[in-house]
This record gives C-alpha cells, structure tokens and sequence, in this order.
C-alpha cells in the first residue's frame, strides 16, 4: 500500500479551522499516518494512508474527510 | 431584434424547460439578470431569509441543503451550469425555503422576483415555463419522500453510487465536486456516517464495489442496481 507516488494519490483532508486536536483520528489510524503537530492534526506519514476510513468517523467535529471517486469497474479514469 | 443569440440568453436556455422560448424572452432574462460570483463553500443564501431571487448557475456548481436543530446538514440536490433555483420563493414571495452554498467558485445569475414578475406577465411563454419547472421540482421532491419512506440507506446508498458514477465529469479530470466522503454521503440521504460506514461495508461483503484507495469501484452493476430496488 505505501508504493505509490504521494503526488498520484487523493489523500484525506484536515480542515484545521475545525480541528480541536483530540488526537482520535490518530488513534483510529491502524497504519500510523496521523500526528499532532502545533496542536492540530496532520497528515504526517501521506506514504502510510491506506485510506481504510478509519479517521472520518473517528473525529467527533467532522474535521476530516475522504472524499470518493465513484466509477465502474471498467472505466478508470486517472488522475489528470 | 438580432436574431443571434447572445452568450447570455444561449446560457438561459441550458435550463430544460427555458429551452423552447424564443430568443426575445431568452434576451429579456438575460438582460434582467445580475452576475454574481462565489467562491467554494461561500453560502449564496439561507432558509428564512427574504427571498433572494430566481438563480441560475452559470459555472460552478451549488448545494441546495436543510439544517436539523443539530445541525445536521440534509442536501436536498447537487445542482450545476444549466441548473436553476429558488423558482418557490421568487413564485410567491416567501421567504427561501433552503440553505444554498457554492461547491465550487461559481458564476450566478439572479433575476429579482419584481422583475421576473414582470417579464411573465408580458410573456406567456415563460410563465409556462415557470410553471413546468415547479412541476419537475415537485416531481423531485416526491421520488425524495418515496425513497425515504420506502427505501433502506443501504438501498439508497446503492443508487446514489449508480448515479455518481454515471454522471460525467466536465473537464475529464477528477474534480473535488465529484468525489463524495461518508459525510457527503449521509448528507445526501438523510443519514448518519455511521450508517453510510456500515451500508458500505454490507455492498461490499457481497461482493457488489470494493475499495481501491479513494475510488469505491462497482464490481457488480446489476447487484447493485438489484440493491438499489431498480432492476
């Protein structure tokens, strides 16, 4: 899971206006791609993400999100 | 009156039920209606505020969305270029019966409910169309109550990713306004992210999508379309 490019990849997004800095989602993230830094969540391992879901739930204020590509199986578009 | 059409009107009759009038009403719309820009997640306007208007979305896309008491946001429609709203208020005058917010930067026209008055008066044309909008609008609203009377979130969640992933994409790249998160998702069907987590989950034990980083890919189109009560 961590060998693709960061820059091919839609990562999760942190909204820090939102973000009170609980550390939840870092608890929720099984592949330890989450820390506080200034009090605030970051993405600090983009390589790690697994984009398991795990966060999104897991924050009580909504502050982060994994935003979907919906497509079928037979058409792939890439990132342009 | 030139009978070329000007950028203007040509983008009034985007709108389905604009499409049939005559390029004079399609000029005299475009002449009544004010720019306005939005960057994303600016609120246009919001439930029981005067009435803004009749809007028209010229580039961009907007939400049209309920608060609960919670504040649990409840979308009601994605809308985008072509697309047009608050046709209830500017009909009767009340105040705006949704919360509308830009989902992307956004170019919107706004025709004031005076001057949308008086250019149906003058113009049966375009009072019919009116008419026929409210009638699409109203066609929306009861499939909506059907779905959440009827439907489980794991069916409605079924169709909605059917829907998603036939709508086109307008530049070929993949846009955030295309890309929807849990919280989209329930927001979109009247749920929680709780919820949304669990259906996903369910659709994708049977074998109907799976998971591929930031894409939820169908796997099973009839499965799904079977999940969603359609086929």
């Amino acid at each position: 899971m961590a060998e693709h490019a960061v820059n091919d990849l839609i990562l999760p997004q942190i909204h820090r206006d939102l973000c009170t800095g609980c550390g939840d989602c870092i608890t929720a993230c099984q592949p330890q791609a989450l820390a506080l830094a200034d009090g605030k969540a970051v993405l600090a391992r983009p390589d790690l993400c697994a984009y398991d879901g795990g966060c999104e739930p897991a924050c009580p204020v909504g502050a982060i999100e994994l935003p979907f590509l919906v497509i079928f199986a037979d058409s792939r578009p890439e990132i342009s | 009156m030139n009978d070329l059409p000007s950028p203007e009107s040509s983008l009034w009759r985007r709108a389905p039920y604009f499409a049939s009038l005559s390029e004079e009403t399609l000029a005299a719309l475009a002449q009544a209606a004010t720019p306005r820009r939005y960057a994303r997640g600016q609120i246009v306007f919001l439930e029981g505020e005067p009435c803004a208007g009749l809007f028209m979305v010229a580039a961009g896309g907007v939400k049209i969305f309920k608060l609960s008491a919670q504040g649990r946001e409840h979308i009601v429609q994605h809308l985008g270029p072509g697309d047009t709203f608050n046709e209830v208020a500017a009909l009767d005058g009340g105040p705006n019966p949704v919360n509308v917010a830009a989902t992307a930067d956004s170019l919107l026209y706004c025709i004031g409910r005076a001057e949308l008055r008086r250019l149906a008066q003058r113009d049966p044309e375009l009072a019919w169309a009116l008419i026929e909008s409210l009638a699409r609008r109203a066609r929306h609203l009861v499939a909506m109550v059907e779905d959440l009377a009827l439907r489980s979130v794991k069916a409605r969640l079924a169709r909605l990713l059917l829907t998603e992933a036939e709508r086109p994409s307008q530049s070929g790249a993949i846009e955030r306004s295309h890309m929807m998160s849990q919280a989209d998702m329930a927001a979109r069907l009247g749920t929680v992210r709780e919820m949304i987590g669990r259906a996903l989950r369910e659709l994708a034990d049977e074998g109907l999508i799976r998971f591929d980083r930031h894409r939820i890919v169908i796997i099973d189109r009839a499965g799904l379309s079977a999940a969603a009560d359609l086929g």
